[in-house]
């Protein structure tokens, strides 16, 4: 049987986040408006500032004009969305993969990342609700966990979960739990670790199925946003809705049943038209 | 041809070699409507049961929700030949997360609002494939009117 000390040490072998990102993660733990030396940072990369700007005069970033300023850019879609974008042309490959080992087919565990974040995205810019920055870096990458345990989910361990959910109607997360004594949400935890993206992206990743219990707001975003990516029907595969949500999360954020319906719609939509522009 | 529906979204065939289907269906209802004599049917994905949480998106896309998805859909089946007297109905979906404030209770309010608003037009929905909490896949053949389900892997005839 694997064990969480195994998988530790896959993780250490991952490679590092690009320095951009990194470098941004500190300055948005310390202070999030600190734009000039993000600027910097977003200058010395290339690829970064090239995605910035394209993002900022996107219609998705409600442009109005346009701007080649990386200033202006930077401000005009926040830092949370930069790192969001510095994070995104790391994983984007590896989460655009099958894992069939959790129902999920190609692009199905990225559609779901996207969604997630666009649902952190909406809760700032149009129910201006007072959320981190970090919050939409943590919603992407809440189920990177699952990237790296797809592989050692053999047919017996598969087979087990399976059980668990239908037989004794255990969430699917319950389940890893209780079958491999860890779970996804450990797992990327570990991963947000081995990236130094500090404790409040670890936390909310590590912690994106528990209820009643919360390490903090950031947390508390991610949950509400996994939630609406799986309402909008993305990455459901084998668990389908089979988890548990955390209503405390909505009250301490200030979000009403309708709202988050609202929340749901407004992802739909923005996530068929990035979908529809990409293709 | 094999069409596919995406959420909020739906599609309506009088190809008899037509098959519809619509997949991820987790809180969200798949509807089949099928008239067989005139050989008209399709497949509504709606997402959310009313409309007033957000009025304006509603007006763009009507399909996202119950209250203007249902109507619309009907309307345009209509247009095609289908008649109210004939048309078969199904549903598939409305899967639902554990919440015991119900506070994210989607999946079972489309099952309410759907038979609400069935119930009021005097119309009967003949199958039904809802709840519990796994993701389902909905499939319409054309040809036939035969509807069929996936779920865990297992097909369901409904
Ligand atoms: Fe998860
Ligand atoms: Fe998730």
């Amino acid at each position: 049987m694997i064990t969480l000390d195994d998988l530790v040490q896959e993780v250490q072998g991952l490679a590092p986040l690009p320095t951009a990102a990194a470098k941004l993660v500190q300055i948005l733990a310390v202070d999030e408006a600190e734009v000039g030396t993000a600027v910097e940072i977003i200058r010395f990369d290339q690829a970064l500032t090239a995605s910035v700007l394209r993002y900022a005069n996107s219609p998705i970033a409600g442009a109005y004009y346009p701007t080649n300023s990386i200033k202006d850019a930077t401000i005009r879609i926040g830092l949370g969305k930069v790192l969001e974008i510095a994070i995104s042309s790391h994983v984007r490959e590896p989460m655009g993969n099958a894992l069939p080992e959790y129902g999920l087919g190609e692009e199905e565990l990225w559609t779901h990342s996207v969604a997630s974040a666009l649902a952190a995205e909406v809760m700032l810019r149009d129910h201006k609700m007072a959320i981190p920055q970090l919050s939409f870096a943590a919603a992407l990458l809440h189920d990177i966990g699952k990237l790296v345990l797809t592989r050692h989910l053999d047919p017996a361990i598969q087979g087990s979960i399976r059980r668990l959910t239908t037989d004794c109607s255990m969430t699917y997360y319950r389940a890893e739990l209780e079958v491999l004594g860890f779970s996804h949400a450990d797992l990327g935890a570990q991963i947000s670790e081995r990236w130094n993206l500090g404790k409040d992206i670890s936390r909310a990743i590590g912690t994106h199925h528990e209820v009643e219990t919360t390490p903090g707001p950031v947390a508390d975003v991610v949950r509400i946003s996994n939630l609406a990516a799986k309402t909008v029907g993305s990455g459901l595969g084998f668990e389908g809705m089979n988890l548990e949500a955390d209503a405390g999360a909505c009250e301490r954020l200030g979000l009403d049943r309708s709202g988050f319906e609202r929340l749901s719609a407004d992802v739909a939509v923005l996530l068929r038209d990035i979908q529809k522009s990409h293709s | 041809m094999r069409h596919v529906v995406g959420v909020g979204d739906m599609k309506l065939s009088a190809n008899a070699g037509d098959i519809v289907v619509t997949h991820a269906l987790g809180s969200c209802i798949g509807l089949a409507i099928h008239d067989q004599s005139a050989q008209v049917g399709g497949i509504l994905h709606f997402m959310l049961p009313v409309s007033s949480v957000n009025p304006d998106k509603a007006k763009a896309n009507p399909y996202m929700f119950a209250d203007t998805g249902i109507p619309a859909f009907f309307k345009e089946a209509f247009k095609l030949g289908a008649s109210k007297r004939i048309i078969k109905i199904k549903i598939a979906g409305g899967a639902q997360v554990f919440d015991d404030k119900d506070f994210f209770a989607v999946g079972k309010r489309n099952q309410v609002v759907t038979r609400k608003i069935f119930w009021k037009n005097n119309l009967m929905i003949e199958r039904e494939h809802v709840g519990g909490s796994n993701s389902r896949t909905l499939y319409l053949e054309i040809g036939t009117g035969r509807a069929w389900m996936t779920i865990q892997g297992q097909e369901i005839q409904l």
